[in-house]
Order: structure tokens, then C-alpha cells, then sequence
């Protein structure tokens, strides 16, 4: 009789599986879009999250006050019409007529001052990005005027992304909003459907004013806790775009899904951050510096480790950008004995030893290159066991001289900002030096060529200086189902909303 | 009876205060600051003052542990301090799917066990033999290889059942029973082995009980000897083996969880143990130790009907 | 694996108290195939572990980028290179120095926490014991992998850690082996006597209980390490184990992370892991199992592991002659029944060497002897309840003319019950603890003789009434454990004549019952038998139950029949020695009572009761 029931219950679990079938998307133009993601977005809140893989979770609701073009350059969006005076800190706007966000508040000039105090005050990478706002007014209904404390080449483009997301004046404040958003965004966050942490899905807005660019009814973004997960459910079919490692890409597209690259904006290397010689005092002599940069076999890692895909180099900032110089790759071209001899003229002749985090958890190869690099010339890397999640700000106490690490550099003002200035999150030891200095400041002043210049003599310098010891400016690989295309944007670690898009058959 | 069970439900509070008092003040000993981890690195000092002051944490440790303690009591669970969202309801949402894992791997364990275990007692020789090689072999081999074979397999290769997700049953019963189909045979693979060993062994010892023989004097036909009579004395030993199982299949969730990616309890302890989020792990450890409680007594209870010498009148 | 463990404690406990010597016991355990394989597959992986430096020139943990994803079958990576480059034939040989290191800290943990406190608790008893016991289980309460969880991510990693909290987690499955240990012996006439010798606590619990407990600790130890090893791969693969040593569980993640590029990275971890869990595994079980078969006697038909196995129910035996079989009057024709029963070393040990009876139709027949002589043997033929491994052949053995050899197990099963009827000895342990009564009077009433439920009862509570319990309804809702000793012998002989058998068959029914009970019983089969006429088969080693009873006496030595006689004449006048012999020794010892006169309670009379040797 038992024998029977087991029959019977695998019986139903087969027939119940050729029903319900795993396969999704049929003959016709695919109505949902299912995205893996790593990560979950920190909060709803204007000015709490980030800006990177977080502004997939964000764009299906949130407007932003510009949309950046595939190139980059900001465009209208909410904002219909921008500009500067001449000393560049007093940006007036003009905004749409009409929007509302899905409470029925209306999207007017009120409303997005409301967003940008609110998110100025915020405690992510995006409110961050607002810190050179010093005031704002409203003209009218539609206009505004933003008064900056300094001119900042980036904040245009950046409104375009997650900086310049708005929610609801209602429910700004609100703790709901952490959870819940509120916005005038393409799609709503379907609560029912969603799950804190591990899905959100979200459900075709009906009243958006621009329906015809965002061509998927439902919105689903998974949250996976492991590669392989994604991988499997890649080749099941049961998601539609994720971020792969180039490993995987060669087995993927035998599997039939389309693989795409783009630059991934993060310059990934041994980040050199005691100059100052404070924990390793090797550290603070340039030559020590430059030798680490010559054991570097840069051609090998991006061979190896990266699998020929992005751009071995030993600048940091972004090949794609006006300021990068193809010949400064030259300077350090791998050669271990020069590197020694450097060493030796340092007067290291012995090597040191170098204690670093141990990120092998999450960049095993980059790991084994390094420790292959530097014990070749002497130096005795000292891996220091991590929790994953203290590692942050771990590094950006200045607990570690150096760390194998990637650091995002899209625009050459961005990075400049976000590693170079004496108070810069990412410089922890607070290096200052004049020559650094004083570049930046020129370059914010600046626009156009001139400012391309600035950048190139502060990128120039930077690498003569060996502040750093990158080998890699990677690229993201795009793993997607052959039923959507996939357009990337410049500037942005991940493709906007609107670059996915049903494939033409 | 029902002093028994309001006595058993007694004793499983006090193992819960217990646990979740060492857990608070273990997870607060490690010295770290939870409130700049929470807010992320570019938050100013001001900031993380704000935040500290809002979470609470600028009391002292016993005041903190008392305020959850009381809240607790009252059936609030706090907020997590990474997302704002309610204890109680990431909770409500994490339990279903990994408590259809783990209980449809023990009714599966229950009922192949059960089923091989008796075979194996009744026919002996080199079925027996096999059975307990085989067992052995099968309880060696480490759950998340299983459950990587699965998916691969079954999920990617042959695309019969989902590689990855979790589908509510209010959504679609079909579903729900196709998402975890995989996760449970990986989870259950162990139980099944241990489990026919056990019952294979109660039912060879109460085989060779006198009352069995004198049941077959009484020519009973021998399906009603064994099936009906010689389980049900059988079960009694083999019933704590599922309250073990149980606790071992929750462990082993967090690894299947990770491969399937179920949004359970297993990965929720892993992202908030990992990052301190002490609220949310507070409540997983306090949930977990109901559930235990819980299925210990109704373990009992069933030893209780089956074993009429054990019942509490 | 933990499941096992707690359950592998119960199962040791059992064995406890019966811990023979230790070469004996080795030699037992080396006749398991298994384990000794085993136990040699685990010395082998220690050779190996501690020559790993020799087998291979690799640092594990060093990573070669040129080598990434190298392939196996080359000499410079005879098993290949893993994702990162590191050497496959060095993480296994160093991953086996981690696993086995794993064994030994979750053995030390949990030895050191278990043992003493298992000691004290076992022989102290009292308050320690509760809040030991509670303890324990507040431990086993918890889930391995969210601890671990909890607490790895708070300190980081390290494999170290991680297998000592899980020493502390798994060590109440060795405090509760060695506390059910202690207690099991210590009730023991030699500690008693240690104690009231004056010796301390500490030395008693030291000298005398003790090395009772190592076997199996033993035991739990071979399950500890297995465990262990698991637990540590699971750790490594969760990426929460130390990163500086080789590991399998790591293997297994680097693996599970190419598995698209490089599938074949899977197998060597996994054989390892799978291998050596398992021979842990085996290696606890043989040890355990050869201590329970040591335990047991060797005669024993409960030794089944080393008997070799036969069908569950006896195959016909060839007839060595067919007597002529009379229908008629005669009920039980048996002739020339063979029993035998292999022994561990292969030979066979005969209990019934060709006896021949007859039984007729109202005739009580009583089959006497001591215990060991093969009465209740002859009986279970009849019956064909032998156990498995009896093997019996028979010339004639049938039953109201039909031939019971040429008989099928289920023709067979429709005798009993309906025809031939039952009565055993131990009341208690002869009913079905987990069922009422009554449903055991009316389940097989209702098989043989397809009454209706209610019909089945009426029947059931006349039946009870008749055997003389004064509440039937009581005695019918009632669990065998919730009467007493007599009473369930009256239900048991209510339900062997339940369908109205032409044959009872009765083996020793009064010997377990009180002097007092016993007088009464014999009066109930009495009266059942005149009132049905049945043949009746009564075995026992008492002479004044058969005086009582019996028509005919056969007397049965060493598996044989001695002599048959009607009872008067054997009384008088017995043609054999040995009868004489039984006869002078029973009159001596049971001289006080007499079958026919109500007894007084004389607490002198002997009642032997011991049961014989091979059931």
C-alpha cells in the first residue's frame, strides 16, 4: 500500500511539474523582465543608497531629474531645461508640468527641493554625491535654482542617475519610505508579490507619461545569495539578464545566452593607501611604489584572471574618459629585476612585509596573482582573515596600508573626489599633496578642454607618483536571454531601465 | 495531558529566554560598531551619532537587552536595523519556505524510511546487507553535493523542475510543490538512509518480540502482524530520531538554500549574522527554538498515542 | 550525520553492560568485513596525511595563475589544477591533515566536556544531574550550521573555531552514552561494595566505572570523527572555514564555482570526503556491532548477524519416510521432527532429534522434560512458528489427517487461530503493548470468522467473562500493562480458543503466574478443553500440572522422547531411569503441591522458573 502512495505522489509531482513547466517566455514578446541581482538596495529613501548595482532596484518606481543619454551626456527627463551661470555654482531648472507621483501628489518644483534637502542630509554614496548643494529655491511652480558651494563637473550627470531620484514630499521622512517607495516611476513596487531582501517585483505604472520607453508589464528583480544560483538559473531560463564572471561567459553562450561586455568603470588593483608611511613605512617612498608596479605582470592577469576582457593598464582613471593617456601605460612595464633594483635603492634590499586583508572570498585570483607578484620582489604579503561585511570600513578606517580592492572611476572628476583629495572617503591616511591638489581645483573650475588637460597632468602625475598599483580596468559581462537587448550606458556600472528592451525577432 | 503539554511549553520558554539572553550578549561582545555598518561608509559622524541614538544603542547593554526583552514579551520583535523592516514580518515571510523544505523532507524521510526500513527487516540476507552499506554511504555524503548534482542535473540539464526560487503556496500550489521538490530530496536524502536504519532495527527487535509470535498463533494475516502491530511498536524509538532530524534538516537549509536560492530562514541568518544585524538574528534564533519545542512535544505526543504505556492520562 | 550520532548513542547504551575484554573483543570486531576495510582505509589516510609533504612538492594554498583550470593526467598536476592553480593531489593529501585534525578537536571537545561530566552526573545523580540533563538537551536543541553561523560571523573565520563549538554542541550525545553508562553499572553489587569499603567517589568512578564506559566511548568516538569531518567540509564550502589550509570543503567550493569549465574538479573531494565519513561510519558500527554480538550468548537465537539467513518460514522438509496417515481420531500425527539451528562457527546444533507423538482428539497430551530438552521446540514445529534460522524436517507431521510439510506459509497461517490454538507462557510480554485488549480479542475472531465488529465484541466480553475476569468491559478497554499478570494469561487463553480450535496447544501457561493464579488457570484449560473437546499439547517441566491434567505423558532428554505413557502408569509405574529421576526430584522439591487440593501459600515451594535456553 505504501508502494502505492509513492507511486502515486511521484506520479503527481511529475505531472504537476509538466503543467506548471519552468520555461518562461513563449511565442510572443516577452511581457516581464526577471533581473538577478546581487545585493539588496539599503533603503527607499532618497540619499540612503548607493549608486551602482542599487539603481536597478530604484528606476522601475523613481524618476530622476535627468536621463542620461548612452554616451553619458545628461537629458531631459523631469528636468526640461538647465544651465549655469558663469561661475558655475548657481544651476537653475525647469521641470515637466503634469507629473504625479502614484499617492496623486504632484511633481512640481516644491516637490523635488523637498527631495534634493531631503537626500542631501542622506547617508549613501548618493547623498554623498550632493554635498556641493548648498541651497535651493524655488521660482515658481516649475523652476528652481540650485546654489553650489563650489562648482561640481559631475552633479548634472549625476542627477541623472540615482542622485537625482524623487519620491513622494509625503512621504519623505516617513520610516515606510525605507521599505516602501513612493514615486512617479515607470512601475510600482508590487508589496504583495515582493519580499524584503530577496524579490521585488514590480507592476506597470498606468499612469506614467512616458509608457512607450519601458516595453515589460512586470518588473522582477531576484536577489541571489550565490553565483552558482545565477548561473543555473541563467541556463534554466528562469532569469533574464545577470552579471556574470568571465569564466562563465564561454559556457554560457554555449547555452545559448547572449554575452555582452562593457566597461564595468572600476579600476581594480593593489590600492597603495599608506603613502604616508604610517603602518608600512616602505610605502611612502615612490620607488618602493613604482617597483610593486613593475612586478605586476599586467598582460598575464588580464589573460588569466580577467580572461582577455577589459583593459590591462596601470592608470586609474577611466580608459573611456578624455583623461586617459594610452602611452602613460608604458611607464611600468613588468620587469622584476628593475622592480628589485628600485627596491634596493629605496633601500628595502631585503623586501618588507606587507599585511593586507584577506579578500581571497571574493577575488581568489587577484589574490594569487598578488601574492605571486610581490614575493617575487621580495615582499611578503601577510593576509589578514576578514569579516565580509566589517571589510569596508575596515578599509576606509585606515586599518590596512595596502588592499587588493576595486574602486569605481567614471568620470576623472568622480574618482578624483572619490580617492584623491586629502578628505576623500577613500584615501584613509589622508595623503595630501600640493601637486594633487592644486590639479583639482583647477580642473572644478574649468570646463572643456582646458579641464581635460588638468585631468590629464593630475592622471600623469598620479601614476609617475605610483599611488597606486592597478592592473585592471575591468568590464562588466552581461549574461541575457537571447529574447531581450541589452544597451549599455556610459558612465554606469549597470544598463539604465530603459536599455532593455524585446529583441526583434 | 494537558499538564504535560502547558508543562513542556513551560520548560521551552525557559529554554528560549535562555538562548536568546546568550545569544544577544554573545553577538554584543564582538566589539564592533553596528551603527556605522549599517549606515555605510559616507555617512558623516553626525550621522552615525543620529542613528545610534535613534536604534538605541547609546544605552547601556543591559538597558538595550531589557527593552527587547520586554518588546519581545509582547510579541514585538523589533525592526532590522539594515532595511527598517519589521522582525515579525521578515520573519512571517522566511519560515514558509523553509519550513515546506524541512517538513516535506521529513514526511518524505518518514515515508521511504519507513518503507525501506521495514522491506529491509522482513527480507534480511543480501537486501539487508545492501541497505546498510547503501545507508551508510548516503548519510556520508555532504548535503550541498547533493544538492548541486540535483540542480544541475534535474534543473539546468533536463529543465523538469526550477533550478532556482520559490513560489508561495497561496500563489500556486503547482509551483510551490515544483520549487521544492529538489531542495527537499537533497535535504531529505540523509534522513531517508538514517531513518531506515533505525526503523530496520526496531522492527527486527520487535520482531523477534513474543507478543509477534503469539499474533501469528492467532493467524492474523501477516501484513496486519507487521503493518498494523509490529510498526506501530517499531515507531516508538524511531519517532525521537525525527525530532533529531529535524533539527539537523533546519541546519542543513541554510546550504540548500544557498544553492536553490530560497529566500528562507537559512539565508536570512547567514545575510544578518553576517552583517550584525542583532534584531533579526535575535528572532531567528527565537523562532528556531519554538519551532524545536514545538516539534519535540508533538514527538512526544505521538510516542504518547503509539505507545499507550507512555501516555500521560 | 548528527541525527546518527544521538540515535548511535542509544544503541551503545544497550551494549553497555555487557563490555567484554578487550582482545576478545577485537577479534570479533575483525571478523566484520566491512569495518576492517574501513579501519584500514583510515589508517591509510593518516600514512597519508603525515607523508603529505612527500607525495606532494605543492604548497597547497599557493596559487599559480599560469596553472588555472590546468588538466589532470600531466606530471606537473597528476590530478590537475583547481580554479585558482593550486595543485589537486596537494589539496587532497594536505586536506586530509585538516579533516583529520577536524576528527581529533570535535573528539577532544566533546570528550572533554562529556566524559566528566557524564561521570559525575551518571553517578551523582541529584540536582546535577537535572540541570546536566537539561542542558544537554538545551544543546541538542540547537541547529549546527546557524550556530556555527552566528557566531563565525562575528569572530571570522576559522575552521579551529568552528570545530570547537561544534565540540560543544555534539558533546551531550557523548555525556548522555557515559552518564546511561555509569547508571546502567552502578547499581552494580561491585561498586556497592567499593563504596561501603569506603572508597572515594572520584576512585570508584575512576577504577570501577570507567573502563566499563570505554568501548563505548570508543564507539562514539569512530561517529564523532565522521561528523566532524562533515561539519568541516560544510564550513569550508559556506566559506566561513580558515583560508591558509587545505580543506575538502574548500576543494568542493572552488569546484562548485567552475563546475561549467571544469566538472571533473568534483570528484576527487568528494570520493575523499564520502570515503572517509563513511569509514567512520563503519568502523563505529562494527565495533558496536561486534559488541553486541558478543554480549549475547552464542547459542542464542537472537545472534542473527553471523547466523546465516533462511526464509522467514521454515520450506517443507523432505519426508525421510511417509508414515501411514490415519484420519480419524488421531489430531497430531508427528514423526521422526528434526530441529536444528546453525551456530556461529558453521556446524549445527541439533534441539529436537527425531521424535515421534500422537495426539488424539479430547486427549491432553503432556510433554515433559527439562528445560533445554526441546519441548517447547516441538511444540513451535507443530505450530510452525520456529524462528528463521530453525531448520526442520520431519518424516509425517499433519494435522486431522492433512499433511502440514506439503503446506504453504499462508494455508498454514489459516490453521492457526482457527484450528490449532496457542497459550504462551509470559503473559505480560505475549500481548501487544500498543493495543487494547479487547481489539487483540476481536481482530483475529473477526479474520477467521468474518463476525461483525460488534459481533466480535459480544463474543470477546463473553469470552473474558468465561475465562472468569469480573469486568470484562474494564479488562476490554484496558492496555496489557494496565492488568496484571494473571489476568492477561486468562485473556491469552480466552483468545487461543476465540475461533475454536480442535487443538491447543500450551507451553508452560502456568509457570510464570503466582502460586495462587496458577491452581485457577489450570481449572479454566480444564474446563475449556472438556467443554470443547480438544486436543490439547501441554508442555511443562512441572509433574503435578500433568498429574493435574494429562491423558498421556510423553517425556522428552536432550531432544528426545523417552518414554509415553498414560499418566497413571508413568506415575506408577515408569519404564525409564530418567523418567524415575524426574519423578523422585519433582516429588522432593514440589512435595507441598498437590494438583487436586487448593494450595496453602507456603512460601517454600519452588517454582522454577527458569525459562529454557533455546525458544
Amino acid at each position: 500500500m505504501r508502494k502505492l502512495v509513492g507511486i502515486a505522489a511521484v506520479t503527481a509531482v511529475l505531472a504537476l511539474t509538466a503543467c506548471t513547466g519552468s520555461s518562461p517566455g513563449g511565442s510572443a514578446a516577452p511581457t516581464e523582465l526577471d533581473i538577478a541581482a546581487i545585493g539588496t538596495p539599503e533603503s527607499f529613501s532618497p540619499g540612503n543608497f548607493g549608486t551602482g548595482p542599487t539603481t536597478l532596484f530604484l528606476q522601475p518606481v523613481y524618476d530622476s531629474l535627468f536621463r542620461n543619454t548612452n554616451e553619458g551626456e545628461p537629458a531631459e527627463n523631469i528636468v526640461t531645461k538647465w544651465s549655469y551661470d558663469d561661475a558655475r555654482t548657481k544651476l537653475s531648472l525647469t521641470i515637466r508640468e503634469g507629473v504625479k507621483f502614484t499617492d496623486g501628489t504632484a511633481l512640481d518644483a516644491a516637490a523635488v527641493k523637498a527631495n534634493l534637502d531631503s537626500a542631501r542630509k542622506g547617508t549613501g554614496e548618493a547623498g554623498g554625491q550632493l554635498r556641493f548643494i548648498q541651497d535651493v529655491t524655488v521660482t515658481d511652480a516649475t523652476n528652481l535654482m540650485v546654489t553650489l558651494s563650489a562648482p561640481d563637473p559631475s552633479l548634472v550627470p549625476n542627477l541623472g542617475g540615482t542622485a537625482g531620484v524623487l519620491a513622494s514630499p509625503k512621504a519623505l521622512g516617513t520610516p515606510a519610505l525605507d521599505t516602501t517607495p513612493v514615486g512617479s516611476g515607470p512601475y510600482i513596487l508590487d508589496a504583495a508579490k515582493s519580499q524584503t531582501g530577496s524579490k521585488y517585483v514590480y507592476t506597470r505604472n498606468a499612469d506614467y507619461w512616458n509608457a512607450k520607453d519601458f516595453p515589460f508589464d512586470t518588473v522582477e528583480v531576484t536577489v541571489f545569495n550565490d553565483n552558482n544560483a545565477i548561473l543555473n538559473a541563467l541556463r534554466a531560463g528562469e532569469t533574464d539578464f545577470a552579471v556574470v564572471t568571465d569564466k562563465d561567459s564561454n559556457s554560457l553562450k554555449s547555452a545559448g545566452l547572449n554575452i555582452q561586455t562593457s566597461p564595468a568603470y572600476t579600476t581594480s588593483g593593489l590600492y597603495l593607501f599608506d603613502r604616508k608611511g604610517s603602518l608600512v613605512p616602505a610605502l611612502a617612498e615612490p620607488k618602493v611604489r613604482q617597483a610593486i608596479n613593475m612586478a605586476l605582470d599586467r598582460d598575464a592577469i588580464h589573460a588569466k584572471v580577467f580572461a582577455g576582457k577589459g583593459k590591462a593598464t596601470s592608470q586609474v582613471f577611466s580608459s573611456t574618459s578624455d583623461a586617459f593617456i594610452p602611452e602613460l601605460d608604458k611607464k611600468y612595464p613588468f620587469d622584476v629585476d628593475a622592480a628589485k633594483k628600485l627596491l634596493a635603492e629605496a633601500g628595502y634590499a631585503n623586501g618588507f612585509t606587507l599585511p593586507m586583508p584577506d579578500v581571497s572570498p571574493i577575488y581568489p585570483d587577484q589574490q594569487a596573482a598578488v601574492t605571486e607578484a610581490l614575493t617575487a620582489i621580495g615582499i611578503t604579503p601577510q593576509y589578514q582573515p576578514v569579516n565580509g561585511q566589517t571589510f569596508i570600513s575596515d578599509l576606509l578606517a585606515g586599518k590596512y596600508p595596502a588592499a587588493i580592492f576595486g574602486l569605481n572611476s567614471p568620470r576623472p572628476w568622480d574618482f578624483a573626489q572619490i580617492a584623491l583629495t586629502p578628505e576623500s572617503l577613500w584615501n584613509p591616511f589622508h595623503v595630501s599633496d600640493p601637486t594633487v591638489v592644486d590639479l583639482i581645483n583647477k580642473a572644478q573650475g574649468e570646463t572643456g578642454e582646458a579641464q581635460t588637460e588638468s585631468f590629464r597632468q593630475l592622471n600623469t602625475y598620479v601614476v609617475e607618483q605610483a599611488w597606486f598599483a592597478p592592473y585592471i580596468q575591468s568590464d562588466n559581462v552581461f549574461a541575457s536571454n537571447a529574447e531581450i537587448t541589452v544597451t549599455p550606458q556610459r558612465y554606469s556600472t549597470m544598463p539604465p531601465l530603459w536599455g532593455f528592451t524585446a529583441s526583434k525577432k | 495531558m494537558l499538564m504535560f503539554i502547558l508543562r513542556r511549553l513551560a520548560s521551552g520558554l525557559v529554554l528560549m529566554f535562555v538562548i536568546s539572553t546568550a545569544t544577544f550578549f554573545l553577538l554584543n561582545l564582538t566589539g564592533q560598531d553596528p551603527v556605522r555598518q549599517v549606515l555605510g561608509p559616507v555617512a558623516s559622524a553626525e550621522q552615525v551619532e543620529a542613528k545610534r541614538q535613534q536604534l538605541g544603542l547609546d544605552e547601556p547593554l543591559i538597558t538595550q537587552y531589557f527593552q527587547w526583552l520586554g518588546s519581545a514579551v509582547r510579541g514585538d520583535l523589533g525592526r532590522s536595523w539594515f532595511t527598517n523592516q519589521s522582525v515579525g514580518e521578515l520573519l512571517s515571510q522566511t519560515l514558509p519556505p523553509t519550513l515546506s523544505m524541512v517538513i516535506g523532507s521529513l514526511i518524505l524521510a518518514a515515508c521511504f524510511g519507513t518503507l525501506i526500513g521495514v522491506t529491509a527487516a522482513l527480507r534480511r540476507g543480501r537486501l539487508d546487507h545492501g541497505l546498510q552499506v547503501a545507508s551508510t554511504l548516503v548519510q556520508a555524503i555532504p548535503g550541498f553535493l547533493v544538492a548541486l548534482v540535483l540542480a544541475l542535473v534535474f534543473a539546468v540539464q533536463l529543465r523538469m523542475l526550477p533550478a532556482t526560487g520559490f513560489t508561495a503556496f497561496s500563489d500556486s500550489p503547482g509551483k510551490w510543490l515544483a520549487s521544492i521538490t529538489l531542495p527537499v530530496i537533497a535535504l531529505a536524502l540523509g534522513s531517508v538512509a538514517s531513518l531506515a536504519l533505525q526503523v530496520r532495527g526496531s522492527m527486527i527487535d520487535v520482531m523477534q518480540q513474543d507478543f509477534v509470535r503469539t499474533l501469528r498463533s492467532r493467524g492474523l494475516p501477516e501484513r496486519s502482524v507487521v503493518v498494523k502491530h509490529a510498526l506501530r511498536s517499531a515507531a516508538g524509538p524511531s519517532l525521537t530520531t525525527v525530532s533529531l532530524m529535524f533539527i539537523v534538516a533546519i541546519s542543513s537549509s541554510v546550504i540548500v538554500e544557498k544553492v536553490f536560492n530560497i529566500p528562507g530562514i537559512g539565508t536570512q541568518a547567514s545575510n544578518s549574522a553576517g552583517r550584525g544585524d542583532l534584531p533579526v538574528v535575535l528572532g531567528i534564533v527565537l523562532v528556531t527554538v519554538v519551532l524545536v519545542v514545538v516539534v519535540n512535544l508533538l514527538v512526544d505526543l505521538a510516542q504518547g498515542w503509539i505507545n499507550p504505556k507512555v501516555r500521560v492520562s | 550525520m548528527t541525527d546518527n550520532l544521538v540515535t548511535g548513542t542509544r544503541k551503545s547504551l544497550e551494549v553497555v553492560s555487557s563490555a567484554p575484554q578487550g582482545d576478545k573483543l577485537i577479534k570479533k570486531f575483525l571478523r566484520e568485513p566491512s569495518a576492517v576495510i574501513s579501519l584500514v582505509f583510515l589508517a591509510l589516510l593518516v600514512v597519508v596525511a603525515i607523508l603529505a609533504p612527500l607525495i606532494s612538492s605543492y604548497d597547497p594554498t599557493a596559487t599559480r595563475l599560469a596553472d588555472v583550470l590546468a588538466p589532470p593526467f600531466t606530471p606537473e598536476h597528476p590530478l590537475g589544477a583547481d580554479g585558482v592553480g593550486r595543485d589537486v593531489l596537494a589539496n587532497l593529501v594536505y586536506g586530509a591533515q585538516t579533516s583529520l585534525s577536524s576528527a581529533a578537536i570535535v573528539i577532544a571537545v566533546s570528550l572533554l566536556i562529556g566524559v566528566p561530566t557524564g561521570l559525575l552526573a551518571g553517578y551523582r545523580l541529584g540536582w546535577i544531574d537535572g540541570v546536566s540533563m537539561w542542558i544537554s538537551g538545551a544543546l541538542l536543541s540547537l541547529p549546527a550550521i546557524v550556530v556555527l553561523l552566528v557566531v563565525l560571523a562575528r569572530v571570522g573565520r576559522s575552521t579551529s573555531l568552528a570545530l570547537v563549538v561544534f565540540g560543544i554542541l555534539i558533546a551531550p550525545s557523548v555525556f548522555l552514552l557515559i552518564r546511561g553508562s555509569v547508571r546502567a553499572v552502578r547499581e552494580e553489587l561491585y561498586v556497592d561494595a567499593a563504596r561501603v569499603s569506603g572508597l572515594s567517589d572520584i576512585r570508584i568512578m575512576v577504577r570501577h566505572i570507567l573502563p566499563v564506559v570505554i568501548t563505548p566511548t570508543i564507539i562514539q568516538a569512530a561517529l564523532l570523527a565522521g561528523a566532524g569531518i562533515g561539519i568541516e567540509a560544510g564550513i569550508a564550502f559556506l566559506g566561513l572555514g580558515s583560508s591558509d589550509k587545505a580543506s575538502w570543503g574548500l576543494m568542493l567550493n572552488d569546484a562548485s564555482q567552475n563546475i561549467f569549465n571544469a566538472p571533473w574538479l568534483l570528484l576527487w573531494p568528494s570520493v575523499a570526503l564520502v570515503l572517509t565519513v563513511m569509514a567512520c561510519s563503519l568502523v563505529g558500527n562494527g565495533f558496536r556491532d561486534a559488541l553486541a554480538n558478543f554480549g549475547s550468548s552464542a547459542g542464542s537465537v537472537k545472534a542473527v548477524k553471523t547466523a546465516k539467513h533462511t526464509d522467514s518460514t521454515p520450506e517443507p522438509a523432505l519426508p525421510l519416510e511417509k508414515a501411514p496417515v490415519d484420519p480419524g481420531d488421531t489430531l497430531l500425527a508427528i514423526n521422526d521432527l528434526r530441529v536444528s539451528y546453525p551456530r556461529p562457527n558453521g556446524e549445527k546444533s541439533d534441539v529436537v532429534k527425531g521424535v515421534s507423538l500422537r495426539v488424539e482428539r479430547g486427549q491432553i497430551l503432556g510433554l515433559v522434560g527439562e528445560s533445554g530438552s526441546g519441548k517447547s521446540q516441538t511444540a513451535f514445529s507443530v505450530l510452525g512458528l520456529l524462528p528463521g534460522q530453525a531448520h526442520m524436517t520431519a518424516g509425517t507431521l499433519s494435522f486431522a489427517g492433512v499433511d502440514l510439510l506439503g503446506m504453504t506459509p499462508k494455508e498454514r497461517n489459516r490453521l492457526r487461530g482457527a484450528r490449532i490454538g496457542y497459550i504462551p507462557q509470559e503473559p505480560m510480554s505475549n500481548l501487544d503493548p500498543a493495543f487494547r485488549i479487547g481489539s487483540q480479542l476481536t481482530e483475529p475472531m473477526r479474520h477467521h470468522l468474518g463476525i461483525s465488529a460488534k459481533a466480535a465484541k459480544n463474543e470477546a466480553l463473553r469470552l473474558l467473562a468465561r475465562v472468569g475476569i469480573p469486568d470484562p468491559e474494564r479488562v476490554f478497554k484496558s492496555y496489557p500493562h494496565q492488568v496484571s499478570g494473571g489476568m492477561a494469561q486468562r485473556v491469552l487463553i480466552a483468545g487461543a480458543v476465540s475461533c475454536n480450535p480442535e487443538l491447543l496447544i500450551a507451553d508452560e501457561p502456568t509457570t510464570a503466574l503466582d502460586v495462587t493464579v496458577q491452581a485457577d488457570v489450570l481449572d479454566l484449560i480444564r474446563s475449556l478443553q472438556a467443554e470443547r473437546g480438544m486436543g490439547v499439547v501441554l508442555v511443562t517441566h512441572n509433574f503435578g500440572v500433568v498429574a493435574d491434567l494429562c491423558d498421556q505423558v510423553a517425556v522428552m532428554r536432550d531432544g528426545q522422547i523417552v518414554e509415553v505413557a498414560a499418566v497413571t502408569d508413568l506415575f506408577t509405574n515408569p519404564r525409564e531411569e530418567y523418567t524415575q529421576l524426574l519423578l523422585d526430584s519433582a516429588l522432593d522439591s514440589t512435595s507441598k503441591t498437590q494438583a487436586h487440593h487448593p494450595v496453602e501459600t507456603d512460601t517454600t515451594t519452588d517454582m522454577t522458573t527458569e525459562t529454557e535456553g533455546a525458544r
